[in-house]
């Protein structure tokens, strides 16, 4: 006894270590114990071995946890999409950007893709449309710059006018 | 975010593009149903037959020197439409949304005419000519490599009038 005396006088100084607090607690201790210290000792023994069971505090967490998976999954459902959008998106852009440069290409000097069929099979027939196309373009240039060499004309005099006055 | 945003403007200007690229093929497809239209369409491999061809007279031969580099052409005619004005306007801003550059343009009483060429090192690959009078509508694309000057000696020396081209190609029976 005299030893736990001892054993108790050090725990309130606080200098036990783990074995000794754990022969304070553990001790067979008499149910009808008047003793402050000892009904203290019983009681840290008694909620020691207590068990913590809350199965609505386990179901909370799990359930946590699970619905951070779920969400987690979206987003990153959400990241796919993102991303099939993008390629899509690049795809049908290079495709229209190719498109557009084989386009290019091929409408500088013979564009296939608008003179696609001949109107004409005889080329006697095809050379007389050509030419009256042509005669009708050079007549309507003619006629614009006509316009504008008389423009010209004029405003030259006009600036031979004002020299002179 | 901005990696998408800068897609999708990718993405437009791409189909803006790709749709301007058309432009005069989608006039000739627009009109080509209807026979109001006479469409006249000669193929480069026309143009290089027409080397083959003699000419019969100085004229003949003028005119296959001015054609001798081209490599297509394309006719859109009409002579008794309603609307050839706004048809004007309407090809006008298709064709200048292409990509071509203006190179003259007439407006009197009588009509408005526009040229407008594509060039690549000084030289007119590309010749879109809108013509729109009362009734009348004329587009002509040209393509190879287009001298004016020649083109435009052609009309001096044989001295035709320009509507004679729609009264000779008008009530031709044309694919």
């Amino acid at each position: 006894m005299k030893e736990m005396d001892e054993l108790k006088k050090k725990y309130w100084k606080g200098r036990t270590d783990r074995d000794e607090e754990r022969s304070l607690k553990n001790r067979p201790f008499s149910h009808d114990t008047t003793h402050v210290e000892d009904i203290y000792f019983q009681y840290l023994n008694e909620k020691k071995n207590e068990k913590i069971n809350f199965p609505d505090f386990d179901v909370e967490i799990i359930r946590k946890i699970k619905g951070q998976q779920g969400e987690q999954r979206f987003i990153s459902k959400i990241g796919y999409w993102r991303l099939a959008a993008a390629v899509i998106i690049l795809i049908t852009a290079g495709i229209l950007f190719f498109n557009n440069q084989s386009g290019t290409q091929t409408s500088a000097p013979p564009p296939e893709n608008l003179v696609l069929t001949d109107t004409y099979n005889d080329p006697e027939k095809a050379f007389e449309e050509t030419k009256k196309a042509l005669l009708f373009i050079s007549n309507k240039l003619n006629k614009g710059t006509e316009l504008t060499s008389e423009f010209a004309k004029f405003s030259e005099t006009q600036e031979n006018l004002k020299k002179e006055n | 975010m901005k990696k998408i945003s800068a897609i999708i403007i990718v993405l437009f200007i791409s189909v803006g593009s790709y749709a301007q690229n058309n432009a005069i093929a989608q006039l000739f497809d627009q009109y080509y149903e209807d026979e109001n239209f006479t469409k006249v369409s000669v193929s480069s491999k026309m143009f290089e037959l027409f080397t083959k061809i003699e000419p019969g007279d100085e004229d003949e031969k003028e005119i296959l020197d001015a054609i001798s580099k081209l490599k297509g052409l394309k006719v859109l005619a009409a002579d008794s439409v309603q609307d050839s004005r706004k048809m004007f306007n309407e090809a006008v801003s298709k064709v200048s949304s292409n990509g071509y550059e203006e190179l003259m343009e007439v407006k009197d009483a009588e009509e408005d005419m526009k040229f407008m060429i594509k060039e690549d090192k000084d030289v007119i690959n590309e010749l879109v000519m809108i013509v729109g009078g009362k009734r009348h509508f004329v587009l002509i694309s040209l393509y190879g490599i287009i001298d004016l000057k020649n083109i435009s000696k052609l009309s001096k020396s044989m001295n035709i009038k320009g509507m004679e081209y729609l009264k000779n190609v008008d009530g031709k029976d044309h694919k």
